[in-house]
Parts: C-alpha cells; sequence; structure tokens
C-alpha cells in the first residue's frame, strides 16, 4: 500500500493508543476527545488531499527509493519542482483545513535528514543515510503521518545544555546498548504529535564538543512506552469541550493548532531508528536544513493559506455590513493581500532558487535567504492580516453572542434585530466567529514563533546578506575609492 | 549490534498464542528489540500501561515468551497483541519467513 485514504488513517489512528494528557485528563481514545479529536480529522482530511485526482500534482510525488507513487509529505525533494510542489502543498493544505499540516514538519524533517545524513556517511564512513533510507521506505510503503519534534524545553538559556541544574529539558542519550539507545527529554510545542505513526526528533540546535549526550536524532513511534504528551490547553480547547455544537466554533471541524509536550522517559530507541547519535559536529547543519525547508513552507505557504481564508472572511464581514465599496476598507483589505502574496513570492523564489545540498547527495533545498524573508515577512504581516480583519469586522468579532442563541425565542428575535444587516444576522455573527478564531486565538504568536522566532531569520539575513558587495557597489556609483 | 532485518530492512514477527499460531507481521527491523524492551524493561505492551497490563517476558535470541495476567481467552490474548503490535509500528502481513517470534500464554 503506498497511500493510505483518510478512512484508513482514521482506522490506524482509532488503534493507536499513544499516552495523551489533555485539559486534566487522560484521553484513551483521540477521536473521543473533542480537542484531540479536531487534529486527527485535520490529518485525515489532508490523508483526504491526495485522493483527489484535482490535488495530485500537489500532494502526490514519485518516490527516489522504489519509483512508487507517495504523499508528498514523505518525499525527499529531488529537484526544483518537487519544492515548488512541496511549497505548493503547505498553501492547499492551509487552505483546506485552517490549521496546521500536521505532517508538514515531518516531512521538513525527513529532508534535512536525508540531506545531513549522506554527508555524515561521505565524511565520517557511518551508515546513517543507509539507515534513514531503510525507514523512509518503510514509512511511505505504509503511508505513515510523521511528526516532527525539534524544539527542546531549554531551561535557563543562559546555561548550555548539559549545565541545566535537570538536563530533562533537553532530550539527551541515557544508555548505549547493542541492540539501541535509551533516550529522556523534553521537546515542546510539538504540532500533531499525537496523531501520528510516528515523530522524527531531531537535534534542537547547534551543538558543540562535549555536548555528544544530546546530539540525537532518531524516529520514535507514537505508542512506546515511556513517551507521553501532555496537550496544549487554553480558552479555545475549553470552548470545544464545553461547546454542544461544534458547528458554533470558529474551525468547526479541524479545530485550533495542537501542540503538545512530549516527554520521552527513558524511551528504548532501536539502532534501525537512530540517524545521529554523538556527532556534534553536524547538528547545527540538521536544524538549518529543517529551517531552510520550514521556513519557504511555513512562512511563506501555509500561512498564506491562513491569510486567504481571514481575507475571504473579512471580505464577507464587509459586505454583511455593506461597506465593501468603501475606500479606506478596500485599501485594507489590499494591503492584507499585499503582505501575504509578498510571502508567498519570497517562497516561490526560494524553491526556484533552491539548490542540491550536499552536492552529490540528489536532495534538494529551498534558497536559505528568500525562505527566511517569507518568514520574517509573514510574522510581521500575519499581525498585519489579523489587525485589519478585526478593524473591518469589528467589535462583534469579539462581543457576538453565541450563534445558538439566536434560536433562542426570548432572545432569538432581539439579536436578529441587532446583528441583521445587509446580510441576517445568523450569517453575520458565524463570520465574526470565524474571524475571532484568527484575530483572538492562537495564530498570531503562533505564526510569529513557529519555524522559529523573527530574531533566528534576523540572524540568518546577517550570516547571509554579503554587506560588503553591497557596499561596494554602493562606493562605485558614488565614485568613492576603496579604502586602503 | 543491530538487529537480523532483510535486504528492505524489515522484519517478520510470528505471533503463536498458547501455542497455536496467531499471526504474522511486518515491521522496520528493530521493532521486535523494542518490542521486547517494552515487555521486558518497561514491564508493559506498546499502547498498555504498566497501570493497565503487567507482563512478565522471557527472551531467547530472537524468541520472546510472554505472560499475560488474568484468565483470557486466545481470542483476547490475540487482540492485546495485535493492538500492541499496532502500537509499536508493525502491521499484519501474509508473506515472508518470520525472523522473530512471540510466544503468549496467560497466567492466572
Amino acid at each position: 500500500m503506498a497511500l493510505k485514504t483518510a478512512k484508513e488513517y482514521l482506522d490506524s489512528i482509532e488503534k493507536m493508543k499513544p499516552r495523551v494528557y489533555c485539559g486534566g485528563k487522560w484521553v484513551k481514545n483521540l477521536l473521543k476527545n473533542p480537542v484531540t479529536k479536531s487534529m486527527v480529522m485535520a490529518n485525515s482530511a489532508i490523508y483526504g488531499l491526495a485522493e483527489d485526482p484535482a490535488h495530485k500534482e500537489v500532494m502526490v510525488a514519485t518516490s527516489h527509493l522504489t519509483g512508487e507513487p507517495v504523499n508528498r509529505n514523505l518525499n525527499v525533494a529531488r529537484n526544483i519542482h518537487d519544492l515548488d510542489m512541496r511549497q505548493e502543498m503547505a498553501l492547499l493544505t492551509s487552505q483546506t483545513v485552517g490549521t496546521c499540516n500536521y505532517r508538514c514538519v515531518g516531512c521538513d524533517a525527513l529532508n534535512s535528514l536525508a540531506s545531513t545524513t549522506w554527508e555524515m556517511d561521505r565524511d565520517l564512513g557511518t551508515k546513517y543515510n543507509e539507515r534513514f533510507n531503510k525507514w523512509l521506505a518503510y514509512a511511505q510503503a505504509n503511508d505513515l503521518a510523521v511528526s516532527g519534534a525539534i524544539t527542546d524545553a531549554k531551561g535557563d538559556r543562559k546555561k548550555r545544555p548539559s549545565q541545566q541544574d535537570d538536563i530533562d529539558t533537553y532530550v539527551h542519550l541515557v544508555e548505549k546498548r547493542d541492540d539501541g539507545i535509551v533516550v529522556r527529554g523534553i521537546k515542546v510545542s510539538q504540532s500533531g504529535a499525537i496523531g501520528s505513526h510516528e515523530t522524527l526528533v531531531l537535534p534542537g540546535g547547534s551543538l558543540k564538543e562535549g555536548e555528544e549526550k544530546f546530539a540525537l536524532a532518531f524516529a520514535v513511534q507514537n505508542s512506546v512506552p515511556g513517551l507521553s504528551y501532555i496537550c496544549q490547553y487554553n480558552a479555545l480547547s475549553a470552548e470545544r469541550e464545553a461547546c454542544d455544537n461544534e458547528d458554533e466554533l470558529g474551525n468547526p471541524l479541524y479545530g485550533q493548532r495542537e501542540t503538545s509536550t512530549m516527554y520521552f522517559d527513558n524511551v528504548f530507541i532501536p539502532w534501525e531508528r537512530v540517524f545521529l547519535c554523538g556527532e556534534t559536529k553536524y547538528c547545527g547543519k540538521m536544524v538549518t536544513r529543517f529551517a531552510k525547508a520550514h521556513r519557504m513552507n511555513c512562512g511563506g505557504a501555509c500561512k498564506v493559506g491562513f491569510a486567504d481564508l481571514i481575507i475571504g472572511g473579512t471580505m464577507m464581514a464587509a459586505e454583511y455590513i455593506g461597506v465593501e465599496k468603501i475606500p479606506h476598507i478596500q485599501e485594507k483589505i489590499v494591503d492584507m493581500v499585499r503582505y501575504s502574496e509578498t510571502s508567498h513570492a519570497c517562497a516561490i523564489a526560494a524553491a526556484m532558487r533552491g539548490r542540491e545540498e550536499p552536492k552529490g547527495s540528489g536532495v534538494f533545498l529551498p534558497d536559505d535567504l528568500f525562505g527566511n524573508a517569507a518568514k520574517l515577512n509573514i510574522a510581521h504581516g500575519f499581525y498585519e492580516i489579523i489587525k485589519n480583519a478585526g478593524d473591518i469586522g469589528g467589535g462583534l468579532v469579539v462581543t457576538a453572542p453565541r450563534m445558538k442563541d439566536l434560536d433562542d425565542p426570548e432572545v432569538g428575535p432581539v439579536l436578529k434585530k441587532a446583528f441583521g444587516a445587509a446580510a441576517p444576522a445568523d450569517k453575520r455573527m458565524k463570520v465574526a466567529k470565524f474571524l475571532q478564531h484568527w484575530t483572538a486565538g492562537l495564530h498570531g504568536v503562533g505564526t510569529w514563533h513557529g519555524a522559529g522566532a523573527p530574531q533566528g531569520q534576523r540572524f540568518m539575513f546577517t550570516l547571509l546578506t554579503d554587506f560588503e558587495a553591497k557596499k561596494k557597489m554602493a562606493k562605485k556609483l558614488m565614485g568613492m575609492k576603496e579604502d586602503k | 549490534m543491530a538487529s537480523k532485518s532483510n535486504e528492505r530492512g524489515v522484519e517478520i514477527i510470528a505471533v503463536s498464542i498458547d501455542g497455536k499460531a496467531g499471526g504474522t507481521y511486518e515491521g522496520l527491523a528493530g521493532t521486535f528489540a523494542g518490542f521486547a524492551d517494552s515487555c521486558l524493561r518497561m514491564k508493559t505492551l506498546p499502547g498498555f500501561y504498566r497501570t493497565d497490563l503487567t507482563v512478565e517476558g522471557e527472551l531467547k535470541g530472537r524468541r520472546l515468551r510472554l505472560a499475560l495476567p488474568g484468565t483470557r481467552t486466545p481470542a483476547e490474548l490475540m487482540e492485546i497483541i495485535d493492538t500492541a503490535l499496532l502500537n509499536i509500528g508493525a502491521f499484519p502481513c501474509t508473506e515472508g519467513k518470520a525472523d522473530c517470534f512471540i510466544e503468549v500464554k496467560s497466567v492466572k
């Protein structure tokens, strides 16, 4: 089986029993808890896209290992077209579910692993790439949902991993055995790990000599003993749990972006699933390659899909109160499009200027500068987009009563009178709730930090930009002589 | 030392319940080692937790003998092992020669 259907994915998750804690209780069945179910339903919709002939070009690729069709979420980019279709997938999935494609981080992690394990084998004579390819072929053959875990809990930021009072704030090696390794520690903010079949774990950043125990990359099945997930919990989680009709929520089927804290309590990882163990020199490369892929996709395509939804909702809100032709409203909507499309343009440029890295590996990664530009631009632009959505949507976006109250015999007629405008009250309130989801929910901060906070992109700009060359150009045009 | 695997990097696991064939599963090489570690070191099955189900086991080479507490029918035991194997990433298969073995019985 090369491609799972949405139903086959749901059936497989029904049988999975990860140790998940959400909102004060242990979740026995992900599909029976309204919060965890929304994450699983989003993932199933992503599987469904690959079944649709209209989206085949974007969602289905050809495995370089077997020549079989595989879900693009499990594909290693081998050329520019692959990179372009990868970012188009991020756009399409966001437009479709209005939340994470929970296979996205795993996809970018496996591309980084394909590249870096190849380089390690070339330089060190290890067998990591061979091992990784066997794991990938197995994941592709079973069309597994694979998430990615990168961010360690990190503890006191002034201290290196080994200097922490509690080194569990970083995932680390406990024991090396003949058949594998034992690991413990904590990864945080892991999107969709609970409803994935496996998670790829990468180091959270560059490491130095002496920090070998933190230099780990591996694949872990989601229900292995010792691995627990503590889900995020917030007002939107509580609302979803409390409501008796999910249709009233801002994103009824797929919810907010669901993440969890992953706790590895002496988890055994067989060697066949270990792709880096102790090689500190390659951790920085592994993370940087992940980041350059993820910044193109997460920054310049995924959030653009969100922006498309917000812009659509905002246009409707304007039409429903009859202000869609007012010049300053149109100007604000145009600004929303400008922020969004310039980020997408950066993502397309990152794909088009992508290149094989390292040479000879066959793995294509996006252009670093354009990918970082995509992410940095949308981090700031997204706040502008949701600001304008709130501006045009009006106070109703955060002051609307429940949709259900429209049916109340006493207050319903009052609400219909109050909120009926150029469209009936139910339409206005539905759009207001939709915009509330975006403007007063998780996505502002999520967009800011997802794929790394903007300070990381600024740092990359300073590394990647040849400022001396720019000065030289300016001097030449000014007729200024070079300093001796 | 990595566990035995074939060219595709997978291993075939045969399950028997009270001495009778129960099912055959395919997983990535190392799956059997993970399953055995779960039973022997963590004292539980993948997808189950110590509070739900404690297991005792004995490993000899590539053969794992498991004892599950409580009186259970062979069908119930097979359902538990099926869930546990799925939860460690092994899927039912019909082809290939088994190179790992799990023998299960229930004990009062």
